[in-house]
């Protein structure tokens, strides 16, 4: 009987020869079952020679396997390329890595700004209940937004498709209890004409924190460090006073137009300044209709639409480019 | 409101331009433009909020610019009403004034009220009018002036108006209302749109004669709806949509009074009501100083938070060392809360005041929201796939294949796009749609979305957070390099359960149950969970119907839509690993062609358990050196060498298999 080592060189020397790999594998196996043959004699050895026996078949079977793929690698190169000639200049074949859309984009930067801070991304559903998207928010009965003008209902009586993400807070609320920190961004949708500037779905970015202590002081300096880190260091912005129905204090904040510098120019209305983001402390009665005790616990919540900066930083003047068929061709941001 | 600056000056002294735009938008009402007039003179437009229509007037701004500038307001001037109050015959939910006015006379408006009005943009028209319109604009309550003899004020009323009553408007048109519209009528039928505009038959031509003057406080949601469904958006209209503060009403009309006595004639009047003054709570609101640092962060001196809601008109009284008791002006019918005083003294303290304060950080929760992180996960693999991503309409865009008939499709009640008005319940054909536009081309355009779909679930609106890709393959030129291998369904079908597997999800593929359109029946599958008990179906993949893609020049296009599990799925899932090393084998089986794969696949996993870290297909042949309607699979089986030599489990597995699929065992190697 040949030793191992033998019958490793034979099948070694063999192999050049061979230029069919159905040939190589029919070879292959040949020499795998001899390998389990052997494996199988083991057991009448001693422990000491079984071990050492072992231990070299396993050294044979991968050396075996080691030197058939080497050959099929060789044959596999050999092969004439698309009728061409090996051209280490001619270019690769395409592999094309897909984008992700605008929006998405800067999501990211803004879901990585605040999760920095501890906020939680977290999503709530499009199709939402009166009681959610208006009642839970201190919206009154009567208020202007929930008419069929703006809010656009479903058939099944009092279901809506969210208005704002906004929802989302109350959904949060209503299944947490403080500390609270989330962002919740997503899409929203309202009775819009449908045009160049607006469209009747769009993108909302949220965000809620709740707990002892907390105060419009944090508010602002939350809210000046993301302008900061998405419009850079030297971004000039103001906060003003600004009603909205589920924050007491609300208020506005604008960044100084970037066309104008803030003297006033046509994309401005003539006034330095554009509207960027709606906030203020949650008002009370949304705590309270929350089971949150608003003289122990006190919140901010924040609220901004991202078409506009989506539209803005990749260059695009009409949103509709943005949602529809041709995003395409929009830049990168 | 427009505001002309010349007006405002009437009733404050107007710090310049540079202080007073930049605070008046600092308290809340926010300059949205600027004219100046052919005569120099300057009018601002400012953003009035939902809450404040005390400042739908120049009065009201009035007041506001003097509480942010510590100065004085000088009051309008009024006359008497009538003590007695006659009630009118009508019940009416809302609240409406009658005055009617015998024996007057107004040739015309002074001249400088004539320019006042003409800055605002209101033109004259009849001097009654034109005196109901300055008193508008400068108190913000709408007034509407009848002949007293087209109006019987004994049943003057607002009420629904009647289904097919009609009206001819002030401005001609006659509008058809209907049960939704709110109108001033009194027992002869409708005379006017209540808080929108007056009739043509009622109104007044001459200037001299009786009159009756009509100012009310309606429900804001009928008067807006009234205003919308007959296309009228009027000065009254703007301010009656609003919470008016029902004080404003006798007012107004002693204002009306005072300024035609001033300027004209007064005869005898008369008052008349219908319904009665809105309750509203007078009790003071008590706020707790201390509350204002800890909303804001900023100090302001119990003194000073005083004075600011002095300035605007609130009565205050302290009534604890910290706490100070407030009732608001008559004219405020938004301060209801401790937190509606804060507001009020921050804005007017100024929120530059407000400190930058730092946040600490805070350690994630417990039991996190993972939905944006599996979308991540989801687009990451599709990006590196060289899918693009598309964010598309939520409404179904073209209706093809009867998708728009389906009995479980959402629908609304108000689209915003006529035509569209069936939620997606599916993202591919808006994919499809989209596809057509991507450069004509590429070889291949390869298209995603995260979005969500929506169905009807036993009657119930429901929607799944779904992601769906389209692959469509053109027959156009391709690169010098054509790979061997072109993606076909097998391609997507692995992209699939690749993605799925990634969010923790292992699927099986099910032919049984129906495929919904625009997958192509026969060349599709769905996808259903292999883990659950249930049969639950987790997504869809396969060839699509040629009609989907319409004209496009597409060879053939492959789709594939998966819904997303519900994030408590990722925790549970457990990467199937090696505890040690691995070891494998190669099996091949002859089986006959009823037994598909998954079955197989099943069963060597029930053998192996949890040492099986892999099982893969690596080889099919259907060839005609096999028995008629068998065919042999080659299986590549990775484990953990603990549990034995190959050859040994090679043949345990290879006699359970044999044993309960009445399959060949074909050989083994390693």
């Amino acid at each position: 009987m040949n030793s191992p080592d033998e019958i490793l060189n034979t099948f070694a020397s063999e192999l050049p020869a061979l230029t069919s790999p159905d040939h190589i594998r029919e070879k292959r196996r040949e020499l795998q079952a001899w390998v389990r043959q052997q494996f199988q004699g083991l057991s009448s050895l001693e422990p000491a020679e079984k071990r050492r026996v072992g231990q070299e078949l396993n050294r044979i079977k991968a050396e075996v396997e080691r030197l058939v793929a080497a050959r099929l690698h060789e044959l596999e190169a050999a092969k004439p390329q698309a009728g061409a000639a090996f051209d280490p200049e001619l270019p690769a074949p395409p592999l094309r890595l897909g984008r992700v859309h605008p929006t998405i984009a800067i999501l990211r930067r803004m879901n990585a700004f605040f999760q920095s801070l501890g906020f939680e991304v977290v999503d709530g559903p499009e199709i939402e209940t009166d009681h959610y998207n208006y009642g839970a928010l201190n919206i009154p009965p009567d208020h202007p937004a929930r008419e069929m003008q703006d809010t656009i209902y479903l058939l099944e009586p009092d279901v809506l498709l969210r208005s704002h993400t906004s929802a989302v807070e109350t959904r949060v609320m209503e299944r947490r209890k403080p500390p609270i920190r989330v962002v919740a961004p997503g899409k929203a949708y309202r009775n819009e004409a449908i045009n160049a500037t607006n469209n009747y779905m769009f993108f909302q970015y949220e965000g809620l924190a709740i707990d002892r202590h907390i105060k419009m002081s944090h508010l602002h300096w939350v809210l000046t460090a993301f302008l900061q880190f998405m419009f850079g260091a030297d971004c000039k912005s103001r906060f003003r006073a600004k009603y909205y129905p589920q924050v007491e204090p609300g208020l506005g904040v604008d960044l100084a137009c970037e066309f104008c510098g803030g003297l006033g120019c046509s994309i401005c209305k003539q006034k330095g300044w554009i509207e960027i983001l709606g906030a203020g402390m949650v008002h009370p009665n949304v705590l309270t209709l929350m089971g949150i005790d608003w003289s122990q616990y006190s919140g901010f919540a924040f609220g901004m639409g991202l078409d506009r900066l989506v539209m803005s930083a990749a260059g695009i003047s009409d949103i509709r480019e943005l949602y529809g068929p041709r995003m395409s061709y929009i830049p990168e941001v | 409101m427009k505001v002309p600056l010349s007006w405002l000056t009437h009733y404050v002294s107007l710090p310049p331009e540079l202080e007073l735009l930049p605070r008046l938008t600092a308290i809340g009402h926010m300059l949205d433009g600027l004219v100046q007039l052919p005569g120099g003179q300057r009018v601002v437009s400012l953003e009035i909020r939902q809450n404040r229509p005390d400042c739908l007037s120049i009065v009201g701004i009035a007041r506001e610019v003097a509480a942010a500038f510590s100065s004085p307001v000088r009051e309008v001037t009024l006359a008497d009403l009538p003590r007695e109050i006659q009630r009118s015959e009508a019940d009416t939910p809302d609240y409406v004034c009658f005055l009617h006015i015998k024996g007057s006379r107004l040739e015309r408006l002074p001249r400088e009220m004539l320019a006042l009005l003409d800055q605002y943009g209101q033109g004259s028209l009849n001097p009654f009018v034109d005196l109901s319109n300055y008193v508008m604009i400068e108190l913000g309550q709408p007034l509407h002036i009848y002949a007293a003899s087209e109006i019987d004020v004994l049943s003057a009323q607002s009420r629904p108006a009647r289904q097919g009553e009609t009206l001819t408007l002030l401005h001609g048109e006659t509008v058809t209302l209907t049960e939704h519209d709110l109108a001033i009528a009194d027992r002869t039928g409708p005379l006017s749109l209540a808080g929108v505009m007056g009739g043509d038959a009622t109104k007044v031509i001459a200037t001299s004669g009786d009159i009756v003057v009509e100012a009310g406080t309606f429900r804001p949601a009928l008067v807006r709806r009234t205003a919308r469904r007959h296309g009228l958006t009027t000065e009254a209209s703007q301010r009656s949509s609003k919470l008016l503060p029902p004080g404003l009403v006798p007012v107004a009309l002693q204002r009306f009074l005072a300024l035609l006595a001033q300027y004209g004639t007064v005869g005898e009047t008369t008052l008349w009501q219908a319904g009665s003054v809105p309750e509203r709570s007078s009790e003071a609101i008590v706020l707790d100083h201390r509350d204002i640092e800890r909303m804001s962060g900023v100090h302001i001196p119990v003194e000073r938070a005083r004075d600011i809601l002095i300035s605007l008109g609130f009565q205050v009284e302290t009534v604890q060392e910290h706490k100070f008791a407030a009732i608001p002006p008559w004219w405020r019918t938004d301060v209801a809360h401790p937190a509606d005083l804060i507001e009020e003294v921050l804005r007017i303290h100024g929120y530059r005041h407000i400190p930058l304060e730092h946040l600490d950080s805070m350690p994630p929760t417990s039991n996190p929201d993972h939905v944006w992180e599996q979308e991540e996960t989801v687009r990451h693999l599709l990006c590196t796939w060289g899918y693009d991503e598309a964010i598309l309409d939520a409404f179904l865009v073209d209706c093809v294949g009867g998708i728009e008939d389906r009995p479980d499709v959402v629908r609304v009640e108000n689209s915003p796009a006529g035509d569209m008005d069936v939620l997606r319940p599916s993202l591919i054909p808006n994919l499809l749609s989209s596809a057509r536009f991507l450069p004509f081309l590429l070889p291949q355009r390869r298209l995603f979305e995260i979005g969500r779909t929506f169905h009807l679930v036993n009657g119930q609106p429901v929607e799944e957070r779904t992601a769906a890709w389209v692959l469509m393959m053109s027959s156009g030129p391709s690169s010098w390099y054509h790979p061997t291998i072109q993606p076909d369904f097998y391609t997507i079908k692995a992209e699939a359960e690749a993605a799925l597997e990634a969010l923790g999800r292992e699927v099986v593929a099910d032919t049984s149950s129906p495929i919904p359109f625009p997958f192509l029946p026969g060349k599709s599958c769905c996808l259903r969970d292999k883990s659950g008990e249930t049969v639950e179906i987790v997504g869809y993949v396969g060839e699509v119907e040629h009609q989907a893609y319409g004209a496009t020049p597409v060879r053939v296009g492959y789709a594939a839509e998966i819904y997303l599990p519900p994030s408590a799925l990722r925790q549970e899932k457990r990467l199937r690993t090696p505890r040690r090393e691995a070891e494998s084998f190669d099996i091949s089986l002859l089986v006959n062609e009823e037994i598909k794969v998954p079955a197989i696949q099943g069963r060597i996993e029930q053998v192996l358990g949890q040492d099986l870290v892999t099982v893969r297909l690596i080889d099919v042949y259907g060839g005609k050196q096999l028995k008629v309607r068998t065919r042999n699979f080659t299986f590549r089986i990775v484990y953990d060498r603990r549990r034995g030599e190959p050859g040994a489990v090679w043949r345990e597995v290879g006699n359970a298999i044999t044993q309960q699929l009445n399959a060949e065992v074909r050989g083994a190697s390693r």
